[in-house]
């Protein structure tokens, strides 16, 4: 206890410990079993306990508050300088996606003094700032006026930091999104973005005059998507006798993970063409920490078999692809245990904790409206030809894929990915995030291998990027090698533009994934006020 | 009773202009009366027949196709796919002495103890070090503590590790470099590390396992390259390099090495002195993304040809000596994809009409002929079905609350009312979603739509039966039948409905179409038929764009003309038999 | 008389308590409601405690544990009082949010309405004089043809040939670009020509329903005793027609009529949502579908009341347009 001047003792850390330790009896195991354990210390999930439980009551803390906190600095007039207790790679994009708000707008000129812990509204107290609520302003390019008909109307802001933009008037139209293209073409709206597949360039190319997806009637940038199409396996529930890791499960997993790949191409091509690329890791191709075709050890997604040999070469035709797939998968499963009647050609009994029929769920609304649908389907009809069934679930109300995530008895599913800037693994990969364990709840694999999650960890505490590539190429081989995910494809989105209206090059130059059209938005000029 | 047949103007069938009791007892009855002037009716057999041909056009067709309504297919087609891919190369990559071991753990660490600074790094519960050979050459050794030295007087006395062989001189080397405060040593052919700290000096002994170089080798011809890929070659090479030397020897062969640009060429000097081409070292790697292509030193070089000139694409023979014209992108700084038309597998998908597909397919493969057939048997059945339902309850409840009018009419007025107040999605999205729990069988699930929709349907009809059942109550014929005597049950459904048909024929009609539809968008939303079944208005619900509705009328100008044609003849048929069961019709 | 109108009233004031039960107890068995929705939103968020958790909180918050009676009773107390609570998805008061939409949608409502009136009524008269001409053929045939097609064919082919082919109309939208800057007169004109291709939708699609009805009713009372009789006297056939036949088709139509009211205030989801008008129809399709409560209910029971209302006004009209049934 310390003594801090006030009235009564307060508790220090040491207390703290000597409490938990005396609550735990000192078995260390029993206490990481029941607190949250994510590879921190001691010294530091006991800090960040105590002050959360003790600051509420320490009388001194609540009365006049702390002045200031000494972690948050501010340099000059743009600039500001944050120190955090720790070094975790994902925590940079977290405060640097904290969004500026204009102090003439939100708090009071007249209250704010730096030097006096003053910061334009009275302590404690933030109605200037509620009251805001339904007129929200930041300091963006753009005001926004209001929302009616479907539209949005925003006006320029002349207190911009770049300088007022020099298009006064800026509108989204809510639109379909079949609609985007026939809208930038008649007129109706000047910009937007679409799905990048077959039909929608070749709509945009039927209306230039030169049949290129850039003409003279729109211009097309195409960007990879931020995320990405997959196929996930639930380690627990496909297993063979209850052990998720063993090499019997990693067996049987590989065998459907093999034939579901190899039908990937077929439904990629269908329906994008040159404008989608499979992808072989888990992990977005837009990612700098995503393996490239140069890199060491690359290898295509369960494209080897049982004994390690290489299963395709580049002159195969699919014929050949999908029977070797089939192949191999066979020797697979008998290796996995399942017993195999050569007369029938069919597997006819599967050993303990496993068994010969497996769903897999795919929000398609019901109606297959989705792009791993074919991949699904074609799979489906060659495991049957194992013997093996793969039953395809399609229900009308997409919840039920999500409720069945959620409750972890799913077996197969299809879904995508949204990515971060940061590729950290730690949501989706570490053992703490399976489902019901009161984490993220996002490790919807149920993948829990101690190895990966030092690597996660390793990884998340670095800062030095080429290290952690090396990491993560490491972390993403152990996933594929547990076979829990089936990268599908990574498509692009294409931002079409109105040649005709909008002066092309006043738009922001380079777009990409990661620095949208809007990011230069205050130097666009239309073509009529050139 | 007889009954005058047609026009009394006419003679009676069977002899001339007799009047007499055989002539007007000849007599039909009342279906054969309809029936006659049914089929009288030219409009009305042409409508029978469009209904037929379209029963017949589902049932029969549904067997005679030769393909499954699920069955998809498929078509070659050229497709620009990843070939290979060359990069800048910024990383380092390891050349491992073969007796020796560099797990991918210790990669990572030696990059963080690298651009850390730190010689001496550990992984796996090895310890490591590295070493700066030259600018991008690095030589990772395998660390093994020997012995601990502490300084006496100026000279060190050693402490061996247990199991290590410290002999003196090693000991005397070993302070020699401490005193001369190097940091490594080589003694007796072997190298050793030091490393103080405070009084303490730690000698390990170093065991070589790899080097790290940004430098990538590429053997010129394919039978050079497992010498090329030697450590020891490699090894001997690039010291050459970080030398400066010009020539070096290995496997008792020599070689010069010369820089040109960013490249080194490896030449090798025959015995008589020719100079043939053998490896090159450049920062560029290109690799095939399946292991059995191979990328010569002279595709490298087409690639960075065209890189360097900012082509889009450039050609280059095949083996077989045929150009072959090969894409260039950049998806990422510094890397550089190529990709190779290939023949691969598509989805035959939205084909135009052809011998093989009479109508064509649609947007996922299959043939668009056969599942109109199919979807035929489904949209056929479901409207005339649902209709059917409608139009009996319908009949029953509006015909009693309209003649009985008071309290019954009433009650069941208002529990129609009631009814009507349910709301129609959120059930339906019940339905499907308890229909979908049960996992019900999908041709189990149609016929529950089909009550269902029926079910939901009838309301409209009864309100018109009732409604016009009101006003024919009063009329005179009632009051005839009543006081005949005839059962209350006869007087309405013998009597009064017949007047009622025309109407409800016209209401039976226009539901049809509306069924057909609705169940088309029920199974749009998920509630109806599941894919990949079909009918023909799911079939019109996937033709949903523009783009689908102007450039391949095949996909769903077919299906709305079946649909216009079952409800055209419906309709046909349903005014054929109003004008026969009205013996007041002009004609 | 007014014995019969107090009794219909309070039959009818039963239908709405109980038809409203009966939509809450739908809607609160959807299979996934709004808060579990919500919930699974939050729980994607970074920072979040999990989806249990929210989901608990928000059960609560939005009175979600209740049961089903108790819960249609509380919602049913504040409706009596007029307060009808906050939309759960737009997070307005439900009637500001109505007022915002419903006017959208009653002019389209109406503007169709009168159009097929106008078209529909005359095509179905001259159908039913020349039946079996030319007339009656092609009435039949575009009838049909309109019926068979799905909505939201017709306004693809509308948009299709007017805006894209043509470049005569935006392809979509209520307003145009420049609509901010343009006067009150300006404003009215720009929405009536972005009203065009959604009513000409509407009334396309329901074309059919109305022609073949008249169309059957003038079939049944041209053939009818009366009607001969009124020729034989001597009366030009405009009159027969206008003053004998017509009157006789009234009952039937004020059937069909007397779900007017109601369909004045429902708007079409489907062409809503291709023309992008925030009309009713999408946005109660939401409430209904996503399971926001006040809301919907507002609107199922602002819907039965209009009902009652409508039907209890076509009753009186039966009495008052047939003199046989006024003797019940």
């Amino acid at each position: 206890m310390e003594n801090r001047g006030g009235e009564e003792d307060l508790p220090v850390i040491a207390d703290y410990f000597e409490e938990t330790y005396a609550a735990y009896s000192g078995d260390a195991a029993a206490y990481w079993e029941t607190e949250q354990a994510d590879g921190t210390d001691v010294l530091e999930t006991a800090r960040v306990a105590f002050i959360a439980e003790q600051s509420p009551l320490d009388a001194g803390a609540a009365e006049g508050g702390v002045p200031n906190i000494a972690g948050i600095k501010k340099i000059d007039q743009y600039t500001i300088e944050v120190t955090t207790a720790g070094y975790e790679a994902p925590a940079i994009y977290s405060i640097l996606g904290i969004p500026i708000s204009p102090l003439r707008y939100y708090g009071d000129p007249a209250l704010y003094d730096y030097d006096d812990n003053q910061f334009g509204h009275p302590y404690g107290d933030l109605s200037i700032v509620e009251s805001k609520t339904s007129h929200p302003v930041g300091a963006g390019p753009y005001k926004f006026l209001s929302y009616e008909n479907r539209t949005v109307y925003y006006e320029a802001n002349e207190h911009f930091y770049k300088g007022e933009p020099l298009t006064k008037y800026l509108q989204f139209k809510e639109t379909l999104n079949s609609e985007v293209a026939p809208g930038v073409m008649t007129a109706t709206v000047d910009a937007g973005e679409m799905n990048g597949n077959k039909s929608n360039y070749a709509l945009v190319a039927g209306y230039n005059s030169g049949g290129e997806v850039t003409g003279d009637v729109i211009t097309t940038i195409s960007v990879d998507n931020l995320g990405y199409g997959y196929i996930g396996l639930n380690a627990e529930s496909v297993s063979v006798g209850g052990e998720p890791f063993s090499d019997a499960s990693k067996y049987l997993r590989k065998a459907l993970a093999t034939v579901l790949a190899v039908y990937r191409d077929v439904a990629v091509d269908t329906y994008y063409g040159d404008a989608a690329n499979i992808i072989n890791y888990p992990i977005s191709n837009t990612s700098w920490a995503a393996p490239r075709t140069t890199d060491e050890g690359y290898k295509l997604a369960f494209s080897v078999g049982v004994d390690g040999a290489d299963l395709y070469t580049s002159d195969m035709k699919s014929e050949d692809k999908y029977a070797a797939a089939i192949e191999a998968a066979r020797q697979y499963l008998i290796a996995a245990g399942y017993t195999f009647d050569e007369g029938t050609g069919l597997f006819t009994a599967a050993p303990e904790g496993a068994k010969l029929e497996y769903e897999i769920i795919i929000g398609g609304a019901g109606i297959g409206d989705h792009p791993s649908f074919g991949v699904l389907t074609d799979a489906s009809a060659a495991l049957a030809t194992l013997g093996v069934t793969l039953k395809i679930n399609d229900p009308a109300d997409t919840n039920v894929m999500w409720n069945e995530l959620d409750a972890g008895t799913q077996e197969l599913w299809c879904a995508a990915w949204q990515s971060t800037i940061d590729p950290d693994m730690y949501q989706i990969y570490h053992s703490s995030n399976i489902v019901g364990l009161g984490g993220s709840d996002s490790n919807h694999y149920h993948i829990a291998l101690p190895e990966l999650d030092q690597l996660i960890i390793d990884a998340r505490k670095s800062d030095d990027q080429a290290y952690r590539k090396a990491v993560y190429k490491q972390a993403l081989d152990l996933i594929v090698d547990a076979a829990v995910e089936i990268p599908v494809y990574q498509r692009q989105n294409a931002r079409l533009f109105s040649t005709q209206r909008i002066d092309i090059p006043t738009l922001t130059p380079d777009i990409t994934t990661y620095y949208g059209w809007g990011a230069d938005i205050e130097t666009i000029v239309m073509s009529a006020n050139k | 009773m007889p009954i005058q047949t047609g026009n009394p103007a006419t003679p009676p069938a069977g002899g001339a202009g007799r009047l007499d009791d055989e002539a007007r007892a000849r007599s039909l009855s009342p279906t054969m009366l309809v029936f006659k002037r049914f089929v009288r009716n030219r409009l009305a057999v042409v409508g029978t027949v469009m209904l037929a041909a379209m029963f017949v056009f589902s049932f029969v067709g549904g067997i005679v196709s030769p393909y499954k309504q699920e069955q998809t297919f498929y078509k070659t087609g050229a497709v620009w796919k990843e070939y290979a891919s060359l990069s800048v190369n910024a990383e380092f990559r390891y050349s491992v002495d073969p007796g020796r071991d560099l797990p991918t753990a210790a990669r990572a660490q030696f990059i963080l103890a690298m651009n850390a600074g730190k010689p001496d790094f550990s992984a796996g519960g090895l310890d490591y070090r590295w070493e700066e050979i030259g600018e991008d050459l690095r030589a990772l050794y395998g660390s093994t503590e020997i012995a601990v030295g502490l300084p006496l007087a100026g000279a060190y006395t050693f402490t061996a590790a247990p199991g290590a062989d410290f002999p003196d001189g090693l000991a005397a080397a070993a302070s020699d470099a401490l005193g001369a405060g190097l940091d490594a040593f080589e003694w007796d052919g072997g190298r050793y590390a030091l490393a103080r700290s405070g009084k303490r000096a730690t000698v390990s002994a170093l065991v070589e396992i790899a080097l790290a170089s940004a430098r990538v080798f590429d053997a010129f011809t394919p039978k050079d390259e497992p010498a090329v890929a030697e450590y020891a070659f490699r090894r001997a090479a690039l010291f050459a390099i970080a030398g400066g030397a010009d020539t070096f020897s290995y496997d008792g062969r020599t070689f010069t090495v010369g820089a040109e640009g960013e490249t080194s060429v490896v030449h090798e000097i025959s015995p008589d002195g020719e100079r043939t081409e053998f490896a090159m070292l450049s920062p560029y790697i290109a690799q095939g993304v399946t292991p059995d292509i191979r990328v010569t030193v002279a595709f490298k070089d087409a690639i960075l040809d065209a890189v360097r000139a900012r082509e889009g694409s450039f050609s280059y023979p095949d083996p077989d000596g045929a150009d072959r014209e090969y894409q260039l992108s950049s998806p990422k700084p510094d890397t550089y994809t190529v990709k190779r038309e290939t023949l691969t597998q598509l989805y035959d998908v939205e084909a135009r009409p052809s011998a093989a597909h009479w109508l064509g397919t649609d947007s996922n493969g299959m043939d668009m002929l056969t599942r109109l057939m199919h979807g035929g048997r489904i949209s056929l059945m479901v409207g005339f079905i649902v209709v059917l339902i409608e139009l009996f309850i319908g009949v029953v409840v509006g015909g009693v609350a309209g003649y009985f009018g008071g309290i019954v009419d009433l009650c069941l007025m208002r529990f129609i009312d009631l009814f009507n107040s349910v709301p129609q999605w959120p059930l339906l999205i019940i339905m499907g979603s308890v229909m979908d729990t049960l996992e019900i069988d999908p041709y189990a699930r149609i016929y529950l739509l089909m009550v269902v929709l029926g079910i939901l349907g009838w309301t409209g009809i009864a309100r018109v039966v009732r409604g016009q059942i009101l006003t024919l109550r009063e009329q005179d014929f009632m009051v005839a039948a009543e006081a005949a005597g005839i059962r209350v049950s006869a007087r309405i459904f013998r009597h009064l409905v017949p007047n009622v048909m025309p109407l409800l024929i016209v209401q039976a009609t226009l539901s049809l179409g509306g069924i057909i539809l609705t169940e088309a968008t029920l199974s749009f939303l998920g509630m109806g038929l599941k894919y990949p079944l079909a009918s023909w208005g799911t079939i019109i619900n996937a033709a949903t764009s523009i783009y689908t509705m102007t450039n391949f009328w095949y996909l769903w100008i077919p299906a709305g003309m079946l649909i216009l044609i079952t409800v055209l003849g419906f309709n046909f048929v349903g005014d054929g038999l109003r004008d026969a069961f009205d013996p007041k019709m002009k004609r | 008389m007014w014995k019969f109108i107090a009794r219909r009233a309070l039959l009818a004031v039963f239908i709405i308590v109980f038809g409203s039960l009966i939509c809450y107890a739908v809607i609160r068995m959807l299979p996934s409601s709004y808060v579990e929705r919500v919930a699974r939103q939050r729980s994607t968020m970074p920072g979040s405690p999990g989806y249990q958790v929210i989901l608990a909180q928000l059960t609560e918050r939005y009175g979600m544990d209740r049961s089903i009676l108790s819960g249609f009773g509380v919602w049913g107390a504040n409706a009596l009082r007029g307060q009808w609570g906050n939309s759960w998805f737009f997070d307005v008061p439900v009637t500001r949010k109505f007022a915002d939409v419903i006017g959208y949608s009653i002019a389209l409502n109406i503007i169709t309405l009168f159009l097929e009136m106008g078209l529909c009524v005359p095509m179905g008269i001259a159908a039913a004089r020349k039946q079996y001409g030319r007339t009656d053929y092609a009435v039949t045939v575009i009838a049909l043809a309109c019926v068979s097609l799905p909505v939201f064919f017709l306004a693809t082919l509308l948009k299709y040939v007017f805006s894209i082919k043509l470049g005569w109309l935006d392809l979509y939208g209520v307003v145009g670009r420049y609509y901010q800057q343009l006067d009150a007169f300006g404003k009215l004109k720009d929405m009536a020509v972005h009203m065009i291709m959604p009513v000409a939708t509407l009334t396309l699609a329901n074309l059919g329903g109305l022609t073949r009805f008249t169309r059957t009713n003038m079939l049944e009372v041209l053939n009818a005793d009366y009607i001969r009789t009124a020729r034989a006297k001597g009366l030009p056939e405009r009159v027969v027609i206008s003053r004998h036949a017509f009157r006789n088709t009234l009952i039937p139509l004020i059937t069909y009529m007397s779900y007017l009211l109601p369909g004045l205030f429902s708007g079409s989801m489907i062409t809503e949502t291709l023309f992008q008008i925030p009309g009713i129809g999408y946005i109660s399709y939401q409430a209904m579908t996503g399971g926001d409560i006040p809301f919907a209910m507002f609107y199922a029971t602002f819907l039965t009341v209009l009902t009652q209302v409508s039907l209890m006004t076509a009753d009186i009209l039966y009495a008052a347009v047939d003199p046989r049934v006024r003797v019940q």
